[in-house]
């Protein structure tokens, strides 16, 4: 992350009085991703207090186009009405000819705060009332509208909005990571996530924005109705809390059914492992989580995240379009990775031929012969271990040491049945309903 | 809630329905807009048009700001702002207008926290705590840090930051266990320990303190209940079969037991179950019951035990 004056342990009105004096719209993207160490230890309120300040300055400084996710999220979710003021004012210090496409978001959030809306400030950080010049978010979201010329009254949900992808960190070692189900069942993080395609979103009972982890539990359930051969989890963000009777009783008054491929979980090791693996956007004071965003992950047979969706909603539609791409990939990839093994040339008689095919093979000697060979059976074993076949590593070993003795027709066999065994041992079907 | 709060706050309630009934008699209200408003009425005709407000100002956007006048206002009687915050309460639910004036209840509201009364300070603490406002419990706290003077009495701060569990009152509950003189100040910071997983040490220690007063910890076993049931079932039978503890104390020991315990573990330590039974253990109970003169606990004690053995005994 950027080197900001402003970090873990900045007092409050320090931070006030840089942000709407000094930092730039740059800087204050950085700082308004939830995980940054500025929020660690902070109460809710003061996260609040402090995301809404920085949105707010967007309108003076303009609109970053890296900035207009979190505005987007706040308008879409938000229902503390600091925040959404502060999202509508900060629409404004966008371009007014992108910024017309997002009013179905506008519009979104003036229904959002129907029942919801109070009496804000953005001229004084933390002012004590009374006080004389208030807005509040639906006259700031009524701004905005009449600001891009659009009518408060439209459709709802409209435009594919372009999202940057989350940041990818390096996968932190899950095997660190243990998980508890719903049910109290303990299990190491690889043993649900490895095998089979996955789906993971995250969550916490106690998350008081029903449009955030209670929309998201609503939305897997309906996930569920539509994937099958696919494991769906939902890890929760305050695993202290969360005991498994109330993951299970949140789960399934939201249409869960769970079963061996649907579980949720928490973490009892690991969790700073779990945050970095999946690059979480979520932050905490003591046990308390003090802002998060939406987020969900598609993750491969490795366990591997493959595509994260974060911030705004995500639509089981999309969900479904992804795994369907995963799955499709891991149909190929069976097939043609164990095709190249097997004609890659394992022994000095293919390997003469592939040469003599090249018409290099009328050469009187061939001093890299014995390198490629080494070169070749190598990449073999490697592929094979990968897989974790555990008779095909041995048939592989046992080729490579007879290529290298006085029987190499053997050890080509060995190898040969080495890869056939790699590309037939795997028969799970990931098709759908 | 301890019984004399509870004995309090019946006898208030059976007093606002005697003067409801007394303003009733006494017939409705020409204007009441003008009444509510005219400081020279008498408060009982002002109330009484106040309340008839609340039911005519549903549609009229111009009566509900004079209800919001009158309760910002630290000049008008504490009883009229009192009957102007009821009559907005009201309108809450039954406006069709209040939700697009709800910045206006919340704005006026905020404004009279600092309200010279310490009645409609509270009530209005109270009104805005519910509404999990971040400005009134960033007055609570304020108070409870000591930065500036309690707008309410610790106990009902408490009280009232606990509506919203990202109030992050959880360190400071913590530091208030440790260091405040009053049981019912305490017995309220652990209640709302009860959503801080982290607090699973201290309330394990306050609830096994035989030096701290019975109720607080029973509050404490309750928190565990919630937050570790696990641990709170071997602290849970130390005390229940412990004859020099609190019957009422034993008595929440057996009830967490059985209703947050491990049931497959519960009826298979039968040791536990003999112990309970054990005339010795009895006997202390029954002797100490009468030596504290606690009659209805040492009753609730044996209803405990026996609802416990009921369950989980041998068949």
């Amino acid at each position: 992350m950027t080197a900001l004056p402003i970090g873990t342990g900045t007092a409050e009105d320090a931070f006030a009085e840089w942000v709407r004096s000094a930092a730039t719209g740059d800087e204050l993207v950085a700082l308004l991703a939830e995980e940054h160490p500025l929020y660690a230890g902070r109460s809710t309120n003061e996260t609040t207090r402090m995301r809404g300040w920085m949105l707010a300055q967007f309108e003076r400084i303009g609109l970053p186009d890296a900035a207009l996710p979190f505005v987007l999220e706040e308008l879409e979710s938000g229902r503390d009405p600091f925040l959404v003021a502060a999202a509508a004012t900060a629409m404004r210090g966008g371009d007014i000819g992108a910024m017309r496409s997002f009013a179905p978001f506008l519009r979104q959030a003036v229904r959002n705060m129907r029942f919801l809306d109070g009496s804000v400030t953005f001229e004084v950080y933390k002012p004590r009332w009374p006080i004389s010049h208030t807005t509040t978010a639906a006259k700031e979201l009524r701004a905005t509208l009449a600001w891009l010329g659009q009518p408060e009254e439209g459709a709802a949900g409209c435009c594919e909005v372009e999202i940057p992808p989350v940041p990818r960190t390096l996968p932190a070692d899950t095997d660190a990571i243990e998980l508890e189900d719903q049910d109290g069942r303990r299990l190491p993080f690889r043993d649900f996530f490895r095998g089979k395609p996955a789906v993971v979103a995250f969550f916490y009972t106690r998350c008081d924005n029903p449009n955030k982890c209670s929309l998201t539990i609503t939305r897997l359930a309906q996930l569920q109705e539509r994937l099958s051969g696919v494991r769906l989890a939902a890890i929760t963000y305050d695993p202290l809390y969360d005991l498994p009777q109330r993951m299970r009783s949140f789960g399934e008054s939201r249409g869960i059914h769970f079963g061996e491929d649907v579980r949720f979980f928490r973490t009892v090791r690991g969790f700073d492992q779990l945050r970095a693996h999946f690059a979480l956007g979520v932050n905490f004071n003591g046990a308390i989580v003090n802002r998060h965003r939406i987020e969900l992950a598609v993750m491969d047979a490795r366990g591997r995240v493959v595509s994260s969706f974060a911030r705004l909603q995500w639509e089981p539609e999309a969900i479904v379009r992804t795994v369907q791409r995963v799955r499709a990939l891991r149909l190929v990839r069976p097939v043609f990775a164990p095709l190249l093994l097997a004609i890659l040339p394992k022994c000095p008689l293919c390997l003469t031929a592939y040469l003599g095919a090249a018409g290099v093979s009328v050469m009187q000697s061939m001093p890299y012969l014995r390198g490629l060979l080494f070169l070749f059976v190598a990449m073999h074993w490697v592929a094979v271990f990968r897989r974790r076949r555990w008779l095909a590593v041995a048939l592989s070993t046992a080729g490579a040491a007879a290529l290298f003795s006085p029987l190499p027709v053997a050890g080509a066999v060995l190898i040969a049945v080495s890869s056939l065994l790699t590309a037939y041992s795997r028969p799970h079907s990931y098709f759908g309903r | 809630m301890d019984i004399q709060e509870y004995r309090r706050q019946v006898e208030e309630e059976l007093e606002r329905e005697a003067a409801s009934a007394s303003l009733e008699s006494v017939g409705s209200d020409a204007d009441p807009v003008s009444t509510a408003a005219d400081p020279s009425a008498s408060g009982e005709r002002r109330i009484r048009a106040i309340r008839e407000l609340a039911g005519s100002a549903r549609e009229n956007r111009a009566e509900i700001e004079i209800l919001l006048r009158l309760l910002r206002s630290d000049s008008e009687p504490p009883a009229v702002r009192l009957a102007a915050l009821g009559a907005l309460g009201q309108l809450q639910f039954t406006s069709p207008l209040f939700n697009e004036m709800r910045p206006e209840f919340i704005d006026t509201l905020r404004s009279a926290v600092d309200a010279s009364d310490e009645e409609v300070r509270t009530r209005v603490l109270e009104t805005l705590a519910q509404h999990k406002d971040e400005y009134a419990q960033r007055r609570l706290l304020a108070g409870l840090r000591g930065e500036e003077p309690p707008l309410v009495p610790e106990q009902k701060a408490i009280q009232f930051l606990g509506y919203d569990i990202h109030a992050e009152h959880y360190p400071l509950l913590r530091e208030i266990v440790e260091r405040s003189d009053s049981p019912g100040v305490r017995r309220e910071a652990v209640r709302l320990l009860s959503s801080d997983p982290t607090a699973v040490e201290i309330l394990g220690r306050v609830f096994q303190d035989r030096t701290e007063h019975h109720e607080v910890r029973r509050a404490a076993a309750g928190a565990l209940a919630t937050l570790a049931p696990q641990d709170l079932e071997g602290r849970a039978k130390e005390v229940a079969l412990d004859p020099g503890e609190a019957p009422a104390l034993r008595a929440t020991s057996l009830t967490a037991l059985e209703h947050f315990g491990n049931p497959a573990a519960l009826e298979a330590d039968q040791e536990f179950l003999e112990r309970l039974d054990a005339g010795a253990a009895r006997t202390a109970i029954t002797e100490e019951s009468m030596d504290l003169g606690s009659g209805p606990a040492a009753t609730e004690l044996d209803q405990a035990i026996s609802r416990f053995k009921g369950r989980f005994g041998r068949k």
